[in-house]
């Protein structure tokens, strides 16, 4: 009531605005006054002056600062409401507006009763994992045990160069350059956040500790990525350290062995460990024949990219995936033009070059896995799958006539002009490499080095001629482009396709992360799951042209005009796309446990039980959601709540065949079908 | 609900109020009038009207603030925009790249093993209090959630009062890796200078390892629970293999020494109670051992916070604020009272001696065979000398001076544990500390029998916390061994007193103390009764009217086997502010940046023996003190 009636005064004076009644008011006084005391006209005049004087106060600065004093006040208190809100209310906001939430599997499935039982292995990525300074040149003082990958990632904007200095690593060897120590973080901080608030594992983690998972059961892998998997141990010991970590894991909790979660590039790691562990001492980790038998319960891979992936060759190619290419298509200006004396995407490629781990995600197995230049296993692949109609991929194009061209032919990983039927097979090596321009180009283009300068414009024009490549024909481009960064990367992989799994040349290292090349270990008990994301459109072929001016440029660029016809078509801004989850297509994810080691095989010869269990990609419903607990995406899958319970159930003892086997969404198995492979 | 279905209403007739309201529209009216009168007659007037609101106090608050904000801006600005080296302050160039232009490298693998408190805590599993806590560091960084949730960070922290290990359903442990303990709280430093030292002559986290463990469990329950010491025996045989076997160098700190001590016994003992390395593997395995402020035989400060969970530094806050809240809490106990009134400095002491911490209760254990030697040795200097450190805990100065045959024997004393007061229990509030149990009649025999010596404290604790006592027991033991051959001596609880136990077998190891000198150290204590008996006041305080600081102890430390070089640090401190806590600090944290300190730790890392380091250096009396102790050798 009192509140009632308060109000009501207030209507009752000013209905409009409170303030300029008051100021009537006061004038009203003042001139009473003056009415009043006409003989005290002196007094007023004072009066003016001083509020003259405090008017002019009332400067630029002052409300600057009052201003400032406003925001600052006022974001002081909405901080302490929001430090004094209780920690739960954003959830009960989210519950009022999408109705409760599913439990998250870790607290449902320790309702259920699920005890911790085997320990956990994490096997990061790339990319994820974070990178800390132990030594460096002069620029990076103060960052010692910082963090120069992972976390804000501050540095990239107070010190770029220095970062990228940093960062790279020695051109000739794939090591440390001299003088500079960057080192993996290590631990579960790793890669539990790439970026604050960005989670890779730390949801996973999460789970895994409501059902008794601590520390003390639990290891990060974190290796240097950016290395080579058999540098990793050279430099650091990594190998010897996750076997002893395994082996330290396995006797501590009374000789369970351990379940094995590589993420990404993490499988391929992992793939490159269990040979590693299991080959003799000078070169492996003299572990024995039984290691993996003895230690290794189940893996289960994250959307690993077992064939590689088109989208590395693009990197390596021109520094450019389709998020770049756009950039680069609408501000050429910024990327390509010197501004600031920064040449951006020279600096990133020169850098991303010097990691012999990006090689290691190169397409293998060539044609027979990837398609040739007419043929592919998806084809028929339609990327919009809410419009179904025949042709919804076939381009109409305006340069020839599609009659019996109605498939998108992902074979041809890279293609310069669109749609060019009649290239000219020409082998590679019988281009001009013009070497005249080398030495102008070195010097005229600052210290920024990239392999493309020794080329010269003659090689550029070659490869451009050539129209179409393979992923096969794609290795010998590489191998034309970067002969150095191809040399290093021959040494260390190999994306080849054995005929003869038993050939002695296949117990050195360079093949061990090559599931095409390899065995599996000899134990049968274990088990190998594929743990993919499906549903999102994924890289697979491109389109590139030359880019102008190609003096101190990349000279490629992926053309990112070339659109296909209407909706449902797979080519978008130069990029033919195919069913995957953003990063790795269907293929590379889902092959090797599809056919190559289903069953016994040569290349699995104790028959270790593989599952494929697909996930479809559901976006996240609303922004609260975050990044979502449906997501079928590269990264973000690792918050799925339907794979963190499968890996919640494996860790706490089941099996393949408990959880379900096989859950296929994809064409996969139709895909892989196509594939001719002895097995 | 009615009230805000008025509100509404309110809100709609608004408008429509508007317009009946003429007369005020008239005033409006008159109002303006009276304006343009006066603008007329006035022009000047019309300036002044222009900034339509008063200089009020809001705004000068705002202009305030955001004056301050604007200039800490600009100052952090020219902060960041300075040189890290002004050219008028020469900072001294740290040993760590001296010695790498001298050509060191790293050659023997590094294992810090932290003390006690440094080493960080993270959360696991909680209660709901502790929701959004996961992996959030409880102990150590910016503690934080003191603050925001005290009652819920102490339930955290504190371990089940009859077994020494977690309370159901909640998961505390330590935190791994060098992070572990590099900084204690944002720029205190703990073991960062040394790790950034060892970085520069080519360390780096492959052969540094921190063998954080949970300090708060005994030591033999941090294998039960986390199999901290096998972590730690797999780490060393990891890093021995992968450094090309040379064998590792340990650097323990404050109660780390007693942690490794355990671990070197336990390392060697058969497997169900120990590690099953065989008799040779401290040999094969481990190089040197450099002890930085090593607590072998205890620290009194221990039995402060036991006793009454007050040391030297709470004393005098408690002394000051007696008054005011005996006023108004009258029945507030001593722990509460800490934990609601004071800051967080005393709230962790409070913490240590209330709920139990195995851990600080083993020091001071161990100080008391040696304390009690102490005494006899210096009885015949008692006329001379003035202090008597050896009764640790007096009642009254006077208690603390008297000769020793003046004061009555202990032995027949009998503590009455009579059976809880109900009344008390009942008023008391659910904060339990042991002295519940015991009478204010025993109490009041307690402090008549006016000192006691480290022997006799043990019975005196053992009185008042009896439970603390049995469970810590079974853990750790504190006498002096006659024989070492006795079967006896391979349970576990003598394994981290070094006089209950032998150094492994290990000729070409070599063990180094290092330590800081020339700091007043708490030593013993005078106490008094507090002056109310009422229900939950710890009953015991340290009497700060008397001068309770006569601790000279010289970071006393002495070894039975006395083949390990002794290196002693004057303590120095810092000369000005800019230079921190310092880089000849002798402090028992602050010793860890002290220069010649690290100097030392990299030579041995690198490879130098004690020999080549120069042998032993001493600053205090420490070999005449030793000598007064009589121990069969």
């Amino acid at each position: 009531m009192v509140m009632l009636r308060r109000r009501r005064g207030s209507d009752g004076k000013k209905p409009e605005n409170s303030q300029p009644p008051s100021d009537e008011n006061k004038e009203e006084r003042s001139d009473e006054s003056k009415e009043k005391s006409d003989s005290n006209f002196e007094n007023l005049n004072l009066r003016l002056k001083s509020a003259k004087k405090s008017r002019k106060k009332w400067s630029c600065v002052d409300s600057c600062c009052w201003f400032i004093g406003c925001i600052c006040s006022m974001w002081w208190f909405l901080l302490f409401l929001y430090n004094a809100m209780p920690a739960s209310l954003p959830q009960y906001v989210t519950e009022a507006i999408t109705g409760p939430l599913a439990d998250p599997p870790g607290v449902k499935l320790a309702k259920e009763g699920l005890k911790a039982k085997h320990p956990v292995v994490f096997v990061p990525g790339i990319v994820t994992g974070g990178l800390e300074l132990w030594e460096g040149h002069s620029c990076a003082e103060g960052l010692f045990r910082k963090r120069l990958w992972g976390g804000t990632f501050g540095e990239v904007y107070k010190r770029p160069l220095c970062w990228v200095e940093h960062m790279s690593l020695n051109n000739e060897t794939g090591l440390d350059p001299p003088g500079i120590k960057i080192r993996p973080v290590s631990g579960l901080v790793a890669a539990d956040y790439f970026a604050p608030g960005y989670f890779v594992w730390a949801v996973l983690i999460a789970n895994l500790a409501r059902i008794g998972y601590e520390d003390k059961n639990m290891f990060m892998a974190a290796y240097d990525w950016r290395l080579s998997f058999q540098n990793t141990e050279v430099r650091d010991q990594t190998l010897s350290r996750i076997k002893s970590n395994i082996e330290l894991m396995v006797a501590t909790s009374g000789g369970k062995k351990v379940v094995v979660v590589p993420h990404s590039m993490g499988a391929l790691y992992f793939l490159h460990f269990m040979k590693w562990v299991e080959a003799p001492a000078p070169m492996g980790g003299d572990g024995g024949p039984n290691w993996c038998a003895e230690h290794i319960k189940a893996v289960m891979n994250i959307g690993g990219p077992f064939l590689g992936l088109p989208k590395v060759l693009t990197a390596l190619f021109s520094a450019e995936a389709r998020d770049i290419a756009i950039a680069r298509a609408i501000a050429p200006g910024i990327l390509d033009k010197d501004v600031f004396g920064f040449q951006t995407l020279q600096h990133v490629m020169r850098m991303t070059r010097t990691w012999d781990s990006a090689m290691s995600l190169l397409p293998r197995g060539g044609e027979t896995i990837w398609g040739g230049l007419d043929w592919s296993p998806e084809e028929g692949h339609e990327c919009n799958s809410k419009k179904k109609n025949g042709n919804g991929q076939t381009s109409h194009n305006r340069t020839l006539d599609l009659a019996n061209f109605s498939r998108v032919k992902y074979g041809r990983i890279l293609s310069f002009e669109r749609m060019s039927l009649n290239y000219i097979h020409q082998r590679l090596s019988g281009a001009i490499k013009g070497s005249n321009l080398a030495t102008l180009a070195n010097t005229t283009c600052r210290d920024v080095w990239t392999e493309y300068h020794d080329m010269g414009i003659g090689g550029i024009k070659a490869v451009a001629d050539y129209k179409v490549y393979t992923a096969s024909s794609m290795l010998d481009l590489l191998h034309f482009v970067a002969p150095k960064m191809m040399k290093r990367g021959g040494a260390q992989f190999s994306y080849g396709l054995a005929d003869d799994l038993s050939d002695k040349k296949y117990d050195h290292y360079k093949y061990w992360s090559n599931p095409l090349e390899t065995k599996l270990p000899n134990a049968p008990d274990m088990e190998i799951f594929s743990m993919y994301g499906v549903g999102i459109p994924t890289e697979r072929a491109y389109i590139y042209k030359l880019s102008p001016g190609a003096e101190c440029f990349i000279p490629f660029q992926i053309d990112a005009s070339a659109e296909g016809g209407g909706e449902g078509h797979c080519l978008k801004g130069g990029v033919y796309s195919v069913d995957g989850d953003e990063t790795v297509p269907v293929l590379s994810a889902g092959f090797t446990s599809a056919k190559i080691w289903r069953g016994k095989t040569r290349f699995n010869p104790s028959g270790i039980g593989n599952f494929i269990r697909e996930y479809n990609h559901a976006g996240p419903t609303t922004l609260l959601e975050g990044r979502g607990t449906q997501s079928g995406a590269h990264v973000d899958i690792l918050g799925n709540f339907a794979l963190i319970e499968d890996i919640i159930r494996v860790a706490a003892g089941a099996t393949g065949e408990d959880i379900g086997g096989d859950q296929v969404h994809s064409d996969i198995f139709k895909w892989s079908e196509r594939i001719k492979l002895r097995l | 609900m009615s009230s805000v279905l008025r509100f509404r209403k309110l809100c709609f007739l608004e408008p429509t109020k508007y317009s009946s309201y003429d007369e005020k529209t008239k005033d409006q009216k008159n109002y303006e009038n009276v304006n343009t009168v006066l603008l007329e007659n006035n022009p000047k007037k019309k300036h002044q009207k222009k900034p339509p609101k008063e200089w009020r106090c809001i705004d000068s608050c705002c202009w305030m603030v955001g004056y301050l904000c604007t200039t800490w801006w600009l100052l952090l600005f020219l902060y960041h925009c300075l040189p890290a080296n002004l050219p008028g302050l020469q900072v001294p160039e740290p040993p760590g790249a001296r010695l790498s232009r001298q050509g060191l490298t790293a050659l023997h693998p590094v294992v810090m093993v932290p003390g006690i408190v440094t080493g960080g805590l993270e959360l696991w599993e909680g209660r709901a209090c502790s929701e959004g806590l996961f992996r959030q560091r409880l102990w150590g960084g910016s503690f934080t959630e003191i603050f925001k949730r005290p009652m819920c960070w102490l339930e955290h922290l504190s371990l089940d009062n009859e077994t020494g290990l977690d309370p159901p359903g909640i998961r505390v442990r330590a935190v791994p890796g060098l992070v572990a303990a590099d900084y204690f709280a944002p720029g205190y430093f703990v073991w960062a200078i040394l790790i950034e030292n060892l970085a520069r002559i080519g360390y780096e986290g492959k052969n540094m390892y921190m063998a954080a463990y949970d300090w708060r469990l005994s030591f033999q329950n941090t294998e039960v629970r986390d199999q901290a010491l096998s972590r730690l025996k797999s780490k060393i045989e990891l890093m021995y293999v992968t450094n090309g076997y040379t064998k590792v160098v340990v650097v323990p700190h404050s109660m780390g020494v007693i942690y490794f001590l355990h671990f070197m016994k336990w390392v060697e003992a058969p497997p169900p109670m120990g590690g099953g390395g065989g008799p040779g593997w401290c040999a094969k395995h481990i190089k040197s051992i450099m002890n930085i402020g090593p607590a072998f035989l205890g620290v009194p400060k221990a039995v402060g916070n036991v006793l009454s969970a007050e040391c030297k530094d709470v004393a005098f806050i408690r002394l000051l604020n007696t008054s005011c809240v005996y006023l108004e809490h009258g029945t507030l106990s001593f722990p509460c009272y800490l934990k609601e009134e004071t800051p967080f400095g005393v709230t962790w002491i409070g913490l240590e001696g209330d709920h139990v911490c195995d851990s600080a209760m083993k020091k001071y254990q161990q100080q008391f065979d040696m304390k009690g030697n102490n005494t006899d040795g210096r009885r015949g200097f008692q006329v001379q000398e003035s202090t008597k450190y050896g009764r640790i805990v007096s009642f009254g100065k006077a208690a603390s001076e008297l000769h020793s045959s003046e004061i009555s024997g202990l032995g027949s004393q009998v503590y009455l544990h009579n059976a809880t007061s109900p009344q008390s229990l009942a008023s008391c509030g659910k904060v339990w500390t042991e002295y519940d149990e015991v009478s204010p009649e025993s109490i009041r025999r307690i402090s008549e029998k006016k000192a006691y010596t480290a022997n006799t404290l043990l019975e005196l604790i053992r009185s008042i916390a009896p439970k603390m006592m049995r469970r810590a027991e079974a853990h750790f033991s504190h006498g002096i061994a006659d024989n070492l051959d006795d079967p006896i001596y391979n349970h576990y609880k003598y394994w981290s007193n070094p006089l209950e136990t032998k150094l492994p077998d290990a000729p070409d190891m070599e063990i180094y103390s290092l330590y800081g000198v020339g700091i007043p150290t708490e030593r013993s204590y005078v106490y008094k009764v507090s002056s109310s008996f009422r229900c939950k006041n710890i009953p015991l305080q340290i009497d700060s009217s008397a001068d309770g600081r006569n601790g000279c102890l010289k970071g006393g430390v002495y070894f039975v086997d006395g083949d390990e070089s002794v290196r002693e640090y004057k303590h120095k401190a810092p000369a000005n502010l800019l230079e921190g806590r310092g880089l000849q600090s002798g402090a028992h944290v602050d010793i860890m940046g002290n220069i010649a300190l690290i100097e030392d730790v990299l030579r041995v890392a690198a490879g130098a023996s004690g020999v080549e380091l120069g042998g032993d250096r001493i600053y205090s009396d420490i070999m005449k003190m030793s000598e007064k102790i009589n121990v069969r050798l």
